[in-house]
C-alpha cells in the first residue's frame, strides 16, 4: 500500500473516519468527566440503602416488641414470687389489678371484630375506596364509649396490637401504623365488651358518618360479628412516666 | 470565491453533523456509566423517610422501655429477699399504672393551649392522637383527664378548648406549633410551655 493509496482512502472516505473521530471523542471525554464525578448532584442514599435500613428497622422493632414481652413474663414470675415470699401481698394484689387494667394481662370474654378493608376498586378514588388510620381512630372511639373493655387491631399479616395508654394509630402514607406496627388492611378491631352495645356503636351512621358515606358510595368494606369468646393479648408498648409524677 | 463559498458550507454543514454525532455519544456513554454506578437511582420519596424516621422514633421509645424493664427486672431478682426494697418497686409500679389510668392527680413540666374554635369528634381524636405520638403522659382537656378508655365524642361541640399536657414540655410545645404540627392541621391557637402543670384524676 503506497501512499497515494492511503492519501486516496482518507479522501473518499474523510466523512465516515471523522463521524468515527467525533464518537471516539464524546466516549472519551464522557469517561474522563465521569471520572471527576464522584457523587451524584443531590447527594442521596441509594434506594437499595433505604430498603435495607428500614427492614433491619422493622426486624429491630419485631425484636424490641419480643424482648418487652419477654421480659414482662420473667417480671410476673418474680412479682409472683414476691407474693409468696413477703409481706406485700396486698400491694401485690393492688399491681396486679392495676397491671391488668392497664392493659398488661391477656383478656378474655365475649365481644366483637369489626372487619375493615378497601373497596374492590381501589383505583376510583383513594381517599374514599381506601381504609384509613382516621377509620380506625373513629371506630376506637365509638367502641370505647360502648363500654369496651380491651380493643386491639391486627393488619394482614401483622401481629395484633392491643391498644394501651401511649399507643397511637396512624397514616404513614401507604401503611397504617398502630403503636409502631406497620400494617395493611384488611384490619380487624377486636373489642371486648357487651356485644348489644358493641355492635349498636358500630352501626351509629352518624359518629361513624365518614365509615358509612363511603361504605354507601364506593363500596369501602366494613363488617361486624359477634363473638361469645374472644381473646385480645396484653399491651406490649411503652408504659413511661419519666415526666409525670403523683402529686 | 463561489467555490469557495460551497466547500465552507460544506464543511460547515459537516462539522455541525459531527458535532451532534459526538454529543450524543457524550449523552449515551455518561447514562450508561451512571446507570452501572449508581442504578435506577432517584430521589427518596418523602413518605419512605417519614415511615423510616416512625420508625426509628418508636425503636427509640421502645429501647427506652426495655432498659426500664430490664432495670425492674433486676431488682426484683436482687430484692425478692427484702420486703423494703420489694415495697419500693412495687410502688413505683404501681405510681406508673395509676398515671397512665389517670387514678390519681399527677404534675410534671408540659405544656398548655388553648383553642377558641368548636372542635368536631374527629378533631379531638385526632388531637390526642398526635399528643400520644409526642409523648403525652397525662392529657386534660378542659379539666377532664384524658386516658386510654375516655370517649373523645363526649368532649365535642364546645367553643373553647384548654389542653394541658404532661410531658417533655419542648417536644409537646413544638407538637403544636411547628409547620404540619397540631394547630396547622388541626385548629388553630395559642401554646405555652409549663414548668409546673397539676392535672386532676379522671
Amino acid at each position: 500500500m503506497n501512499l497515494a493509496k492511503v492519501k486516496n482512502f482518507f479522501l473518499k472516505n474523510y466523512p465516515q473516519i471523522l463521524a468515527t473521530l467525533a464518537v471516539a471523542a464524546g466516549i472519551i471525554i464522557s469517561v474522563n468527566y465521569n471520572r471527576r464525578l464522584p457523587r451524584l448532584i443531590t447527594p442521596t442514599i441509594p434506594y437499595s440503602e433505604l430498603d435495607s435500613l428500614e427492614l433491619r428497622l422493622d426486624q429491630e422493632h419485631d425484636q424490641l416488641k419480643e424482648q418487652i414481652a419477654s421480659i414482662n413474663e420473667s417480671i410476673d414470675a418474680r412479682e409472683q414470687l414476691v407474693k409468696e415470699k413477703t409481706v406485700s401481698e396486698a400491694l401485690v394484689e393492688e399491681v396486679e389489678s392495676l397491671k391488668d387494667r392497664v392493659g398488661l394481662t391477656q383478656a378474655k370474654g365475649k365481644g366483637i371484630t369489626v372487619t375493615l378493608d378497601d373497596a374492590d376498586n381501589r383505583n376510583a378514588d383513594a381517599a374514599q375506596a381506601l381504609s384509613h388510620a382516621t377509620d380506625m381512630r373513629d371506630l376506637v372511639d365509638r367502641l370505647w364509649a360502648a363500654g369496651a373493655s380491651a380493643i386491639s387491631i391486627q393488619g394482614e399479616g401483622s401481629k395484633e396490637e392491643r391498644i394501651g395508654p401511649t399507643t397511637s394509630i396512624e397514616c404513614l402514607v401507604s401503611v397504617v401504623s398502630v403503636g409502631g406496627t406497620k400494617m395493611v388492611p384488611p384490619f380487624k378491631i377486636r373489642a371486648i365488651g357487651n356485644p348489644t352495645a358493641l355492635v349498636a356503636a358500630t352501626q351509629d351512621r352518624e359518629a361513624l358518618k365518614n365509615i358509612y358515606d363511603r361504605v354507601d358510595k364506593v363500596g369501602l368494606k366494613f363488617n361486624v360479628e359477634t363473638n361469645a369468646n374472644l381473646t385480645i393479648e396484653k399491651f406490649t408498648g411503652n408504659i413511661t412516666a419519666d415526666y409525670a409524677k403523683i402529686k | 470565491m463561489p467555490r469557495l463559498n460551497k466547500t465552507f458550507v460544506n464543511i460547515t454543514r459537516r462539522l455541525i453533523w459531527l458535532g451532534l454525532i459526538a454529543a450524543l455519544a457524550m449523552i449515551v456513554t455518561n447514562q450508561y456509566l451512571l446507570y452501572r454506578k449508581y442504578g435506577l437511582t432517584k430521589t427518596p420519596s418523602e413518605s419512605r423517610l417519614v415511615r423510616i424516621a416512625d420508625l426509628y422514633a418508636e425503636n427509640e421509645k421502645l429501647k427506652t422501655e426495655l432498659s426500664q424493664r430490664e432495670s425492674h427486672d433486676s431488682e426484683l431478682a436482687a430484692a425478692a429477699q427484702n420486703s423494703d426494697e420489694v415495697r419500693k418497686i412495687l410502688n413505683r409500679e404501681k405510681e406508673r399504672y395509676e398515671i397512665a389510668l389517670g387514678t390519681t392527680e399527677v404534675e410534671g413540666q408540659g405544656v398548655t393551649a388553648e383553642v377558641s374554635y368548636t372542635l368536631a369528634a374527629s378533631q379531638l381524636i385526632d388531637l390526642v392522637d398526635a399528643l400520644r405520638v409526642s409523648g403525652a403522659e397525662a392529657i386534660t382537656i378542659n379539666g377532664q383527664r384524658i386516658i386510654t378508655s375516655t370517649p373523645l365524642s363526649s368532649l365535642r361541640g364546645q367553643s373553647n378548648y384548654k389542653i394541658e399536657v404532661i410531658g417533655n414540655k419542648d417536644i409537646i410545645y413544638d407538637a403544636f406549633v411547628r409547620p404540619g404540627g397540631i394547630f396547622d392541621l388541626i385548629a388553630g391557637g395559642t401554646a405555652s410551655r409549663q414548668e409546673n402543670l397539676i392535672l386532676p384524676k379522671v
